[in-house]
C-alpha cells in the first residue's frame, strides 16, 4: 500500500459503506452478502495489485520487492479469518443466539399491543394468503366459511409514543378478493427503524389452500384440506394434517416438520433439522441441512439432495435418517440409490437391492429379506460389513485393494489374496450379483446368524 | 529498470492471493473442501520460483 497502490483507499470505503449499509437498512441481508463475496475480495485484490505492478513495470518504476508486504498478509490472514467466520457462522447460526452488529435493537423498551380480531366470510375452499414479516402465525382449519384472525404485535422502541406510531402503522387486515382471502399485518408500511414482530392465530375454513410468507418467525399450519406453501427467510415450519401439497422455501429455520400430508412434499432451502412423517405423496428435500433429517413411512418415492448426498428411496417403511456423519435405514423399499462424501451408512431391512458410492465411511448392511436385491457398493476409504439371512442367493465379487476379506461362506466362495488387498468372489445358490469395492478397507461378508449380536435377536424371534 | 526475474517476484504475492481466493470459493460453493485444496499453492508457489528461476538472466528492462 505504500507505493500509492488504491487498494488501501478502496478497501476502507467498501468496509465503510458494508458497516454503513448495515446500520441504516438492517433488514438488508448485509452479512449474508459478506458472507458469500468476501473471496471475491482476494481475487480482486490480487488482480488490481497484478495490473499495477505490471504498470509499474513497463512504464519502468521501481518494483517493490514483494508484491504483497508482510503486514498485508497480516491483514488477509484477519481477513480471511472473519470472513470464514461469518460463512459458517450464517451457515450454522441457528443454534447461536443470533448477535447484532449494531446492537442497537437490544436498547429500548419493549411495548405489547393486541391486534383486534379479524374475520371475514370466505367460503368453504378460500385461498389463503399469509404475509407476517415477523413473528409467529399458528393456522388451523375449522369446520365453517369463516377466515379469522387475532393476535398480539410487540414494539421495540425507545419511547412509548414512538411505539405507539408503529403499532398504528401496522394493523392486522384480513381483506377478500374473490376466493383469495390475505392475513397481513402489513410490516413494511412501518416508517424509521422499530423492531416490530406480530404473533397471529388464524383459523380458516378446512378447505383452504395456505400461503404464508413471512422473514422470522414461526409457521404452525393444522388440518388444512388444500395445499400449504411457505416461504420464510429464517422460520421453524410445523404442518401436521395437509390435504393437498406441501411447499416449503426456508433459509435458517431450526425445524421443518410436516405429518400426516396426502400430497406432495417439496422441501428446499436450509436449515437444521427436517422431519416427515405419513406423508402419501412424493418427497423431495434438497439444500444443505446441518441438524438431524428424519423420515418415516413415506409411501411414494423420497428424494435427498445437498450438496455432498443424494440419496433415493422408492419407499421408506420404517424409518430414515440422516445426518452430518450418518445414514441409518431400517425397513426400506428399495432400489436405494446413495451417492455421498464422508458418511457411515447402516441400512438394516432393504430390499430391491442397493447402489451406494460413499469416499468415505463404513458400510453396514443387513438386508434382511429374500429374495436379494442386486448390491453395488463402492467406497474410497472404509470398512464393509454384509450380512446376509439365512437361505439367501447370491453371486459375490468383493474386493479391497488394501485390507483383508473375512470370508462367512467358506464352503461357497474363494478368497484370493493380491498384494496388499484381497478378492472374494463366488456363487451362493446362483442370483443376483453382490458387487462390494473398498479402496482401502475390511470387508465381511458373513451369515447373520453368525457373529454380530444384533443378527442373534433376530434368530431368536424367529 | 527492473528485469523480468524482479516483476516475477513482485506478482508471486498477488498469484497467491489470487489462488487462495479461488480456493476458498471452491470450498464455499461445496466442490471442494479447503483442507484438501490447500497443496495447490504450495504448487503455484514452487511454479513461480521455477518461473523466476528460468527468467535468471538479466533481460535489461521491460520489453527490450
Amino acid at each position: 500500500m505504500r507505493r500509492g497502490s488504491i487498494i488501501g483507499p478502496v478497501l476502507l470505503i467498501v468496509i465503510g459503506a458494508l458497516f454503513l449499509a448495515n446500520n441504516l437498512h438492517p433488514e438488508l441481508p448485509t452479512l449474508k452478502v459478506v458472507a458469500d463475496w468476501w473471496p471475491f475480495v482476494l481475487i480482486a485484490w490480487g488482480a488490481v495489485r497484478i495490473a499495477e505492478i505490471t504498470f509499474w513495470w513497463r512504464s519502468g518504476r521501481p518494483l517493490p520487492q514483494n508484491g504483497i508486504a508482510g503486514g498485508e498478509w497480516a491483514f488477509i490472514v484477519f481477513l480471511c479469518i472473519a470472513g470464514s467466520s461469518i460463512f459458517y457462522g450464517q451457515k450454522y447460526r441457528t443454534r447461536i443466539p443470533r448477535i447484532h452488529v449494531t446492537g442497537l435493537e437490544m436498547l429500548g423498551d419493549s411495548y405489547d399491543y393486541p391486534l383486534a380480531p379479524k374475520s371475514v366470510d370466505a367460503g368453504a375452499s378460500p385461498r389463503i394468503i399469509i404475509d407476517n414479516a415477523r413473528g409467529n402465525a399458528r393456522v388451523t382449519g375449522v369446520a365453517g366459511t369463516q377466515v379469522s384472525a387475532k393476535g398480539h404485535t410487540t414494539v421495540r422502541a425507545y419511547t412509548q409514543a414512538e411505539a405507539d406510531k408503529a403499532n398504528q402503522e401496522c394493523p392486522l387486515e384480513v381483506t377478500r378478493q374473490g376466493d383469495v382471502v390475505i392475513v397481513r399485518t402489513n410490516h413494511e408500511r412501518l416508517t424509521g427503524n422499530p423492531r416490530v414482530s406480530s404473533d397471529i392465530e388464524i383459523v380458516v375454513p378446512p378447505g383452504s389452500t395456505v400461503e404464508a410468507r413471512g422473514k422470522y418467525g414461526d409457521f404452525d399450519i393444522t388440518d388444512i384440506g388444500g395445499s400449504v406453501t411457505v416461504d420464510s427467510d429464517n422460520a421453524g415450519v410445523r404442518l401436521n394434517g395437509i390435504g393437498g401439497a406441501v411447499r416449503v422455501d426456508a433459509r435458517r429455520g431450526d425445524i421443518i416438520r410436516a405429518i400426516n400430508v396426502k400430497g406432495n412434499v417439496e422441501i428446499r432451502g436450509s436449515g437444521a433439522d427436517v422431519e416427515l412423517e405419513n406423508i402419501e405423496g412424493q418427497s423431495v428435500v434438497n439444500g444443505q441441512y446441518h441438524g438431524e433429517l428424519v423420515f418415516r413411512n413415506l409411501a411414494k418415492p423420497f428424494r435427498f439432495e445437498s450438496q455432498t448426498t443424494d440419496l433415493r428411496v422408492p419407499r421408506v417403511v420404517g424409518k430414515l435418517e440422516v445426518s452430518r456423519g450418518n445414514v441409518t435405514g431400517s425397513d426400506l423399499a428399495g432400489p436405494v440409490y446413495l451417492k455421498t462424501r464422508s458418511k457411515d451408512v447402516s441400512l438394516h431391512g432393504f430390499s430391491e437391492g442397493l447402489d451406494l458410492q460413499i469416499d468415505k465411511g463404513d458400510v453396514e448392511l443387513r438386508p434382511g429379506k429374500l429374495p436379494l436385491g442386486r448390491m453395488d457398493v463402492r467406497i474410497r476409504g472404509g470398512d464393509v460389513d454384509v450380512a446376509l439371512p439365512e437361505g439367501a442367493k447370491f453371486e459375490l465379487n468383493a474386493a479391497t485393494d488394501r485390507g483383508a476379506v473375512e470370508n462367512g461362506f467358506a464352503g461357497s466362495l474363494r478368497e484370493d489374496r493380491a498384494g496388499k488387498g484381497a478378492r472374494l468372489s463366488g456363487s451362493v445358490g446362483g442370483g443376483p450379483m453382490i458387487s462390494l469395492h473398498t479402496d482401502r478397507g475390511r470387508v465381511s461378508v458373513r451369515k447373520s446368524a453368525d457373529p454380530a449380536p444384533q443378527a442373534k435377536v433376530e434368530i431368536q424371534r424367529q | 529498470m527492473s528485469t523480468a526475474r524482479e516483476y516475477l517476484r513482485a506478482i508471486r504475492g498477488p498469484v497467491l492471493l489470487i489462488s487462495l481466493g479461488i480456493l476458498v470459493i471452491a470450498d464455499h460453493v461445496g466442490q471442494l473442501p479447503f483442507w484438501r485444496s490447500w497443496p495447490v499453492l504450495l504448487v503455484v508457489l514452487g511454479v513461480m520460483i521455477l518461473l523466476e528461476r528460468s527468467a535468471i538472466r538479466p533481460e535489461g528492462g521491460p520489453l527490450s
